[in-house]
């Protein structure tokens, strides 16, 4: 459709983007006005990369490579550690892509080791091309059953993103698996975090004592009155944090403690988390257990924030959206009175009230390394925590704080027999940090081989001075709750514009 | 069944009335003619048709199970083996189709024990993989443990170790404990199949085994101490002791454990009445045993008691004045 123009239409709101802040957003304000309550709000959908997911993406190894060699922003994630290989007795070999080649300038689509050469971090003489390519083509006969996620996240069983999709019945297009056990990995041993009476019960490693207490816990937040006179304490001890408040109110202490504070309510070592949301945190996940069954948490199929985005957008797209990908923009004019002038690269120019955008369409955008995220990954050779599961997990260790995701065919993240350990931190990719991920992917992936390694960041940013509404990079907590709730800010903004 | 929420009654519509009134007209008839049949004798596969047909919209129909297998019996393939045999095939399916629309049918239940009976060869192992997956969807039903108890029985009786069997079913009852373990069926079975388990060890063996037990219900205890089928399980436990010193010796270290217990939690209703209770058992078991500490202790707890439970204040103090009498 090359010789399609939009030249001089006129649009309500031009997105940028297709992550998935963006996608809720044009979602919402395509789908709301479809439903008749506002007129005329239409909404152009545009992203410059050919693929949809923006920070959320999913892709397969080959087009991983491709993300960290060509589509990655430079200004949001510096660099991608890429370690390769380490099979069949070979030596794992390290790159650091620490630029990216416009794609017109890349001859082939599928990565190669001559590729990735220029990146190789050891001495250039000796690297071996040919145990590289072995090692590339372990993971590209496979290449499409992968999902890997450059932003892994649940969704709550009972929480905003799943309210939102019921609420605009995107229900039907995306599918997902309970996210079957939560563990706690606490001086080097991987322990189940009880969930349930049944699990406490049936448990080996906590003492009697402690599955007292624990019950009795579970027993106060179960119960409407018990939980608030709980919350309502929390939010007098403002001075105690979540994890002095258990210890004060509970008696808790050890692995029971860190069960509780970091993979329950998911502190993260470096913010502080206050009583009161720490108990509202605990509040939450016990009441989104038995919706669906025995857990807290949903995975989606084949990537969560990347479905969860195309799905937005596919509505977005039914209610009458405009959808383009692999379309550069260039926003000409300012004009207080009547909005924005966009000039896409194909398609001519339109005019647009407000503009919506993830800020690596910002060339003026100011990147923040202190509101970073560090992320890492590694696909594993075995399903080291079960076949046909899925898992999420909390390293713990010297007030340390690392949340993992462990997925396997169940979700086809990887294929059978394979698995893949996520783990990620708030905070740059400093060399302790990335030492701090090592650790947790080392504890847990323990007797496995990996087949590829990724440790990458990813900083946040603002558009500065202009009146584009920007939104975030996905965050560290596990769960999409504060994904939709930014998103849903913005068009609470836009709305009342 | 067990976990279903009770569906909400309103006014019927006058639509569903005429649809209801139609069900019972139809149903009625139904009824009326396979009655006649049966006063008439007829034992033809028409007849056969027509009691299936009334038994699919009632279950609870035992004279007419009573008559269908009548009919069977006078039916002329009944005579061979093998058409006898295929009968019985297609008599077991369509008692599957029916269990899982009214899984509480005594008759239908009984009706199927006797189709077993009639065939030459039944195959246990199948029934119990239906009786399996009839617990794994509603695991406290007692007709399901019932008649896995019957199955089992018959699958003993076939196979070459039947102690073995015991013990694997004995694993079952643990894993339905752990799945829920305020499945009261599974403790219960567990007791009745305790005693044979018991019987095959060593005494070091019965010790552990006892011992096992016990941990069993004190994880129960302390993960929930008001519920009671782990009180109820020591009960049989302190049944199925050989002589009065080891129930004595039972009882001596479930007060222990009660005391533990309390010392982290004092505020839980269960354990404060059965430590009581218990001390009051031992002393009937073994008079004078009880110290004075402790008659002391009883009294105390049954004083916090009133004020914990207040709805069973009466029980308490007549608790108190019966011990009174006995212990002055």
């Amino acid at each position: 459709m090359s010789d399609y123009t939009l030249d001089g239409q006129e649009f309500d709101t031009v997105v940028l983007g297709t992550g998935l802040v963006e996608s809720i957003v044009a979602c919402e304000i395509a789908n709301r006005t479809a439903t008749g309550s506002d007129e005329g709000r239409k909404v152009l959908h545009i992203d410059q990369n050919p693929y949809y997911g923006g920070s959320f993406a999913c892709f397969s190894p080959s087009a991983f490579i491709e993300w960290a060699t060509i589509f990655r922003d430079p200004r949001q994630t510096p660099a991608v550690e890429i370690i390769v290989g380490g099979v069949s007795g070979s030596q794992p070999m390290s790159f650091i892509v620490n630029r990216t080649t416009p794609r017109e300038e890349c001859d082939t689509k599928r990565p190669t080791a001559a590729a990735l050469q220029p990146f190789y971090s050891g001495d250039a003489n000796s690297f071996d091309t040919e145990a590289c390519e072995d090692a590339l083509s372990l993971l590209l006969e496979n290449d499409r059953k992968y999902a890997i996620e450059l932003a892994p996240k649940l969704a709550l069983c009972r929480g905003d993103m799943i309210d939102l999709l019921i609420d605009l019945r995107i229900g039907e297009y995306v599918q997902f698996k309970g996210v079957e056990h939560s563990y706690l990995v606490h001086g080097g041993k991987i322990e189940k975090v009880p969930e349930s009476k049944e699990d406490v019960f049936a448990s080996k490693t906590l003492s009697l004592i402690e599955k007292r207490k624990l019950m009795r816990l579970m027993t106060v937040i179960a119960d409407d009155d018990e939980c608030q006179k709980l919350m309502d304490e929390a939010a007098q001890s403002s001075e105690q944090d979540f994890c002095q408040f258990m210890q004060s109110k509970f008696k808790f202490d050890g692995k029971l403690l860190d069960a509780v504070v970091y993979s329950v309510a998911r502190a993260d070592g470096v913010h502080r988390l206050g009583a009161a949301e720490g108990c509202e945190r605990v509040r939450k996940y016990v009441r989104a257990m038995g919706r669906y069954g025995r857990m807290a948490y949903l995975c989606a199929m084949y990537g969560g924030g990347s479905e969860l985005a195309q799905a937005f957008c596919r509505l977005c797209a039914v209610s009458g959206g405009t959808y383009m990908l692999g379309e550069h923009v260039e926003i000409v004019q300012e004009d207080e009175a009547s909005g924005f002038t966009v000039k896409t690269s194909e398609h001519g120019t339109v005019r647009a009230k407000n503009i919506v955008m993830d800020p690596v369409y910002d060339p003026e955008a100011v990147f923040d390394k202190g509101a970073a995220v560090s992320r890492a990954f590694c696909i594993l050779d075995k399903e080291i925590l079960g076949d046909d599961t899925t898992a999420v997990l909390c390293h713990v260790d010297d007030q340390t704080a690392t949340s993992l995701l462990y997925l396997t065919q169940a979700t086809l993240a990887v294929p059978s027999g394979q698995s893949i350990l996520y783990a990620w931190a708030p905070g740059p990719l400093t060399s302790e940090k990335r030492a701090q991920l090592q650790r947790a992917l080392d504890d847990v992936a323990a007797g496995a081989t990996s087949l590829l390694t990724v440790y990458f960041e990813v900083c946040d940013a603002k558009c500065t001075g202009k009146k584009y509404f920007g939104t975030s990079v996905p965050d560290s907590l596990v769960d999409f709750d504060s994904t939709v709730q930014h998103a849903q800010h913005i068009v609470k903004l836009i709305q009342q514009d | 069944m067990h976990g279903r929420r009770r569906e909400l009654v309103r006014e019927p519509t006058v639509d569903e009335k005429a649809q209801t009134k139609q069900r019972v007209d139809k149903y009625c008839a139904l009824n009326t003619h396979v009655m006649e049949l049966r006063s008439n004798n007829v034992h033809t596969e028409d007849a056969l048709s027509a009691t299936r047909r009334l038994l699919e919209l009632n279950t609870e129909l035992h004279t007419v199970w009573n008559y269908r297998r009548q009919i069977f019996v006078h039916l002329d393939g009944w005579k061979s083996e093998g058409d006898r045999q295929a009968l019985l095939e297609q008599e077991l399916a369509f008692l599957l189709e029916i269990i899982m629309k009214n899984i509480k049918s005594y008759w239908m239940w009984n009706h199927r024990i006797w189709a077993l009976s009639q065939l030459p060869s039944p195959s246990w192992d199948r029934e119990l993989k239906l009786v399996a997956k009839l617990l794994a969807v509603d695991a406290r039903n007692f007709h399901g443990w019932d008649y896995r108890r019957f199955v089992v029985s018959k699958v003993k009786e076939a196979a070459e170790d039947p102690a073995a069997v015991d013990v694997s079913e004995f694993a079952f009852t643990l894993e339905q404990i752990n799945r829920d373990f305020a499945n009261h069926s599974a403790w219960h079975n567990r007791s009745k199949l305790l005693p044979s388990v018991l019987q095959r060890c060593s005494e070091d063996e019965r010790r552990k085994m006892m011992d096992d037990e016990v941990e069993l219900i004190i994880n129960a205890i302390y993960t929930d101490p008001e519920d009671q089928n782990a009180w109820l399980y020591h009960e049989w436990l302190l049944d199925i002791q050989p002589s009065r010193e080891d129930k004595c010796a039972l009882l001596r270290d479930k007060v222990s454990k009660i005391r533990e217990l309390l010392e982290i939690e004092d505020d839980s209703k269960r354990p404060l009445i059965e430590l009581v209770e218990t001390l009051v058992a031992l002393d009937g078991l073994e008079p004078g045993s009880v110290t004075d500490a402790e008659r002391t202790e009883c009294f105390d707890t049954l004083t916090r008691l009133k004020t914990l439970d207040a709805y069973h204040v009466n029980k308490y103090t007549d608790t108190e004045s019966v011990l009174c009498k006995r212990w002055q």
